[in-house]
């Protein structure tokens, strides 16, 4: 039902293109207004976003510790899992943030009957880790677009994603690596029981923009060619504030750069913000070192005890006569 | 003619689980017995201080919710998503990746959906994007909404006093979202309506009146103590001082009140005052702190901290350096977590420094509470104690990480360290099941009652399972742990999945294994049974 | 001959009857049971595959008395604290009527088998009984301890250690 419900919200947002430039020429609200309006809502979204978390404070210091702490010395401290000082902080971080260390942390080799069974999880590690690489490296990658001249650093990614030299345009490795590994994640999703029965229209809607996003963005490269340099042109002209919509610009650019647009809106009200939100969670980014340095709770709250003296008064009488110590007699 | 009639199959089926594949919001939640906490008694309610105070138990149909619950609910969660990072956080974050759906050992044990730890956040969740999002408000059910209904409430206390706090699902996400912080949360609100459980708040009143959770008043807790002063001279021959109350000691010992009252915790106690007696520790218990553990970590912060100050109250009143804390999980992830922020600073102690061994507790420089394990393992270290291994021969021992000393401390080898020291005979369970890895006993946090008896056994299933491995391939029979609940649980646990494990604190085996001076011939252990079986010694 | 035809397809039939057994479960959890391969991650689905193997093998050769129930006392004792009445708890056994009947299908024309295939039945009814005694055994069991929890926690609240409990 989710699943369905959230691909009729793709097809509406392509729909809306096809009207808006395809009958409607509303060339420059898509081209234009739309792009700027989204990079301002993703902006302040996240800011926002960021700042609401930010905001609330970490009461208490509260690590998950996943190795050895710091205690005596010829016991040897796992400064990565159970980090002792900022040093571990980091490389727990990066490791989390670069290598999706948690998740892999799921994925264990098994061996039954003599047989080596890989867990299910491990597909999961894999298909996040190729997902958000290759998201990067063609987010990167679009710059060319945005540059003149282009960086040689984007040459050079161009180079090597096109290694293989397959076909003409020559096929970049990192398409073929998006679109599997977003294929998995969306199929794990609807495969796997468990995981079919917790996704939210929230979960299948982004990986149904995502797909949009590089399906047409992959048929502008192989198939439906478009006009690169007016592409460029509007490009170029977005980023240095003055804007201009050239003629000639095919509707296939049109859905895939709305569909961005729509990502971008779409990022800093939804589950998206986990690209923020990995590095505040406070279970990974504390040292575990809340015995050796006080950490302080900003709204650490008065509370009634109750005291030694309240206590006394009431168990005086049986204290002193199994004839222990008292303050008062 | 087989068509004809009713199938097995069918009929098991039929009862239970004959739904479609329905959303979670539509699947109803039903109070099965055996899997509920009774309510909190009145009088313990009143005795705190607590709102809505009322008779009340979870099967009635009528909750008697105050009229305005749901401004309750909804200002109560305001105000804590203000207060805490990690709700706010973890309520945004979460892209439902399944990775920790199979990592709750309630869900492992039942197969009950909503105990994967995702589902059970998304009860919360649900109701949070409802309310306090722009989506959620405008497209509700769309959105990943649900209305806050009485329902809910009542599927929140079922599943919310059906997570231990374990942690074990914060290891696996990738965001580090922990379900104890999400559980603590819901818990707080049930709280504010007066839907506390029994075996919470009634040790929690005990507590605060006489010091312990169960209610032992100051002349019975020096009985208990200069009984089990008996009872070790008996045993070992040996008759040692353990000083009440005393002004001026170096070092306040603080116990959970289970080891001085519990079986098996009982013999580890009687292995604590073994031990600081043959290493000639100044030390001190309290009548007033007559318990580390802190059953107010299952109720609120509030309540945490009105428990938790008497130990550092106590440590100045008696004039001590430091303080030692004896084997408890929540009262260690308290100590280590939680005490220093709520009531310190402890300016008036000194930094912990061993007596005997001169080894300065760096780790424990600011809060100046040193684990007992990190004290025993630093004098092993350093040959301060005589200890004889063979003396628990008879144990065939492996070791139960604690999920709280695991997972909210990073205690990992120093228990392993002095195991190896004191047993010779000593296996441990397959990698995923300790360290951080480590399955819950299934009865922490509160839950450990008996009319809960059957969710606890299906909780504890994959921890009895590793040690029913350890027993049929090593013939394991002793299974040590550092964790007061554990110690209370751990056995009715495995009296039922396997048979022929005893349970036993660290410092039992360092009892047995300690060699005093001016002891007897050491014939019976601590627990009074024959000592050792020293000829068969194998190695580790 | 039945024998060697079940012996044959034991895997099918095998495989079948588990997955009666675990779709008495949620929908959504009959997955892990099933795949999650590693004894210590999912105990439950693991225990069941390995303690029906060791009920079919045993039906099919020397019939043990011992063996069998000693496996039902193991499936029955996590069957026993789940969400089940008694009748739905043991059900399972004659699952496995079920799962010969569809596996071998034609192979059960033959008059011969089917006779054979009819005592096989009836051990498998013997089973049922024995399986019932199992998991009537498992929840006294957890009656017992329910009560010594309770009298447990009684003592608790109730003063100080007593000398006889050392």
């Amino acid at each position: 039902m989710h699943v369905i419900s959230s691909l009729f919200i793709l097809a509406l947002l392509i729909g809306l293109v096809f009207l808006g430039v395809g009958v409607l020429d509303l060339q420059y609200l898509f081209g234009v207004i739309i792009p700027y309006a989204a990079i301002t809502l993703f902006l302040a979204g996240v800011i926002l976003k960021v700042l609401k978390w930010a905001g609330a404070p970490v009461p208490f210091r509260i690590p998950t510790t996943c190795g050895q702490q710091k205690s005596l010395s010829f016991i040897k401290a796992d400064n990565l899992e159970a980090p002792h000082n900022i040093w571990g902080v980091l490389g727990r971080m990066i490791l989390e943030v670069f290598f999706f260390r948690s998740l892999f942390r799921n994925t264990k080799t098994e061996i039954k009957d003599e047989k080596i069974v890989y867990g299910s999880d491990k597909l999961l590690w894999a298909a996040g880790l190729a997902f958000h690489y290759s998201f990067l490296f063609i987010f990167l990658r679009h710059f060319k677009f945005f540059a003149e001249p282009v960086p040689q650093l984007m040459s050079i990614m161009q180079k090597l994603d096109g290694f293989f030299q397959i076909g003409v345009p020559e096929l970049f490795l990192t398409d073929i690596v998006f679109i599997g590994a977003v294929t998995v994640l969306f199929i794990r999703r609807v495969v796997i029981p468990q995981v079919r029965y917790i996704s939210l229209p929230a979960d299948y809607f982004p990986l149904y923009l995502i797909l949009g996003i590089g399906g047409t963005g992959i048929c502008m490269r192989y198939f439906s060619k478009v006009d690169i340099v007016a592409i460029k042109q509007l490009a170029t002209g977005l980023i240095s504030l003055n804007p201009i919509v050239p003629e000639g610009i095919g509707i296939m650019f049109f859905i895939h750069f709305f569909l961005v647009c729509v990502l971008f809106v779409y990022f800093p009200f939804s589950k998206l913000m986990h690209f923020a939100g990995v590095f505040m969670s406070p279970t990974r980014n504390l040292i575990n070192n809340s015995r050796v340095k006080r950490h302080i709770n900003p709204w650490n709250p008065e509370v009634k005890v109750h005291t030694y003296a309240e206590w006394e008064d009431e168990f005086r009488e049986v204290m002193k006569d199994a004839g222990m110590p008292l303050e008062k007699e | 003619m087989a068509e004809k009639l009713i199938k097995p199959e069918d009929l098991a089926r039929g009862i239970s689980y004959k739904h479609p594949e329905k959303d979670w919001r539509d699947v109803p939640t039903e109070m099965k017995k055996g899997c509920i906490n009774y309510g909190a008694l009145p009088a313990s309610a009143d005795y705190l201080d607590l709102p809505n105070v009322k008779k009340w138990q979870p099967m009635h149909d009528d909750w008697q919710l105050p009229e305005n619950w749901k401004e309750i609910i909804f200002e109560g969660l305001k105000e804590r998503l203000k207060k805490f990072r990690s709700l706010q956080l973890f309520m945004d974050v979460c892209v439902r990746c399944g990775a920790c759906a199979d990592k709750c050992h309630f869900y492992i044990g039942s197969g009950d959906p909503k105990n994967m730890p995702v589902l059970r956040a998304e009860l919360l969740r649900a109701v949070y994007r409802s309310n306090f999002t722009l989506a959620g408000k405008i497209l509700g059910r769309m959105a990943g909404g649900r209305e806050l209904t009485k329902d809910v409430i009542k599927e929140w206390f079922f599943y919310f006093y059906q997570c231990t706090e374990c942690r074990r699902c914060s290891v696996f996400c990738p965001y580090g979202i922990d379900t104890a912080e999400i559980t603590m949360m819901v818990r707080e609100l049930l709280n504010l309506l007066g839907l506390g459980i029994d075996w919470i708040t009634t040790p929690a009143a005990n507590c605060f009146r006489t010091g312990n959770h169960l209610g032992i008043q100051p002349h019975g807790f020096k009985d208990s103590v200069d009984f089990a002063v008996d009872d070790l001279e008996e045993n070992c021959g040996v008759r040692v001082e353990a000083p009440i109350n005393k002004k001026g000691a170096e070092v306040l010992v603080v116990v959970p009140s289970a080891d001085y009252f519990g079986d098996p915790h009982y013999y580890g106690f009687l292995g604590y005052m073994a031990l600081f007696h043959e290493i000639g520790l100044d030390y001190t218990f309290s009548a007033f702190a007559s318990e580390g553990g802190n059953f107010g970590l299952f109720h609120s912060n509030e309540m945490m901290k009105r428990l938790n100050n008497k130990i550092y109250a106590e440590a100045k009143r008696l004039g001590v350096k430091w303080i030692i804390g004896a084997e408890c999980g929540h009262m260690w992830r308290v100590l280590h977590q939680y005490m220093d922020t709520m009531n310190g600073p402890a300016d008036f102690l000194e930094e912990p420094v061993s007596p005997i061994t001169g080894t300065k507790f760096e780790n424990a420089k600011a809060t100046k509470m040193v684990h007992i394990c990190e004290f025993t393992a630093d004098l092993i270290k350093h040959n301060k104690i005589k200890l004889d291994p063979s003396r628990n021969n008879h144990w065939n021992v492996t070791y139960h990480d604690s999920c709280n000393t695991a997972r909210g401390m990073g205690l990992l080898e120093e228990p392993r360290y002095i195991l190896k020291n004191t047993c010779n005979k000593f296996h441990e369970m397959p990698e995923n099941t300790i360290r951080e890895q480590t399955f819950c006993c299934g009865s922490g946090s509160g839950i450990g009652t008996d009319e809960n008896l059957e969710m606890r056994m299906r909780g504890g299933f994959p921890r009895a399972n590793a040690v029913k491995y350890v027993q049929e391939k090593h013939g394991v029979n002793l299974l040590t742990c550092i964790c007061a609940i554990d110690k209370a649980t751990l056995p009715p646990l495995l009296q039922y999945w396997v048979p022929g494990v005893e349970v036993a604190a660290i410092h039992e085996l360092v009892g047995n294994a300690l060699v005093m001076t001016g002891e007897n011939d050491r014939s019976i252990d601590l627990r009074g049974d024959k000592m050792g079986g020293k000829e068969d010694t194998e190695d580790v | 001959m039945l024998t060697s035809l079940l012996q044959k397809k034991r895997t099918e039939v095998l495989d079948k009857w588990l997955s009666l057994l675990v779709n008495t479960y949620p929908p959504e959890s009959v997955n892990f049971f099933l795949n999650k391969k590693n004894q210590f991650a999912n105990p439950v689905g693991c225990t069941f595959a390995k303690e029906l193997g060791i009920l079919l093998d045993s039906l099919i050769g020397d019939q043990n008395a011992e063996v069998i129930s000693g496996a039902l006392h193991t499936i029955n004792k996590i069957r026993a604290v789940q969400d089940f009445s008694a009748s739905e708890a043991v059900a399972y056994i004659f699952f496995l009527k079920t799962a010969i009947r569809e596996e071998l299908g034609d192979e059960l024309k033959d008059t011969k088998v089917l006779k054979e295939l009819l005592s096989l039945e009836s051990a498998i009814d013997g089973m049922g009984l024995i399986a019932f005694d199992t998991y009537m055994q498992n929840r006294e069991t957890l009656n017992q301890i329910k009560f010594s929890d309770f009298k447990r926690r009684s003592e608790f609240f109730g003063g100080g250690r007593k000398r006889s409990d050392s």
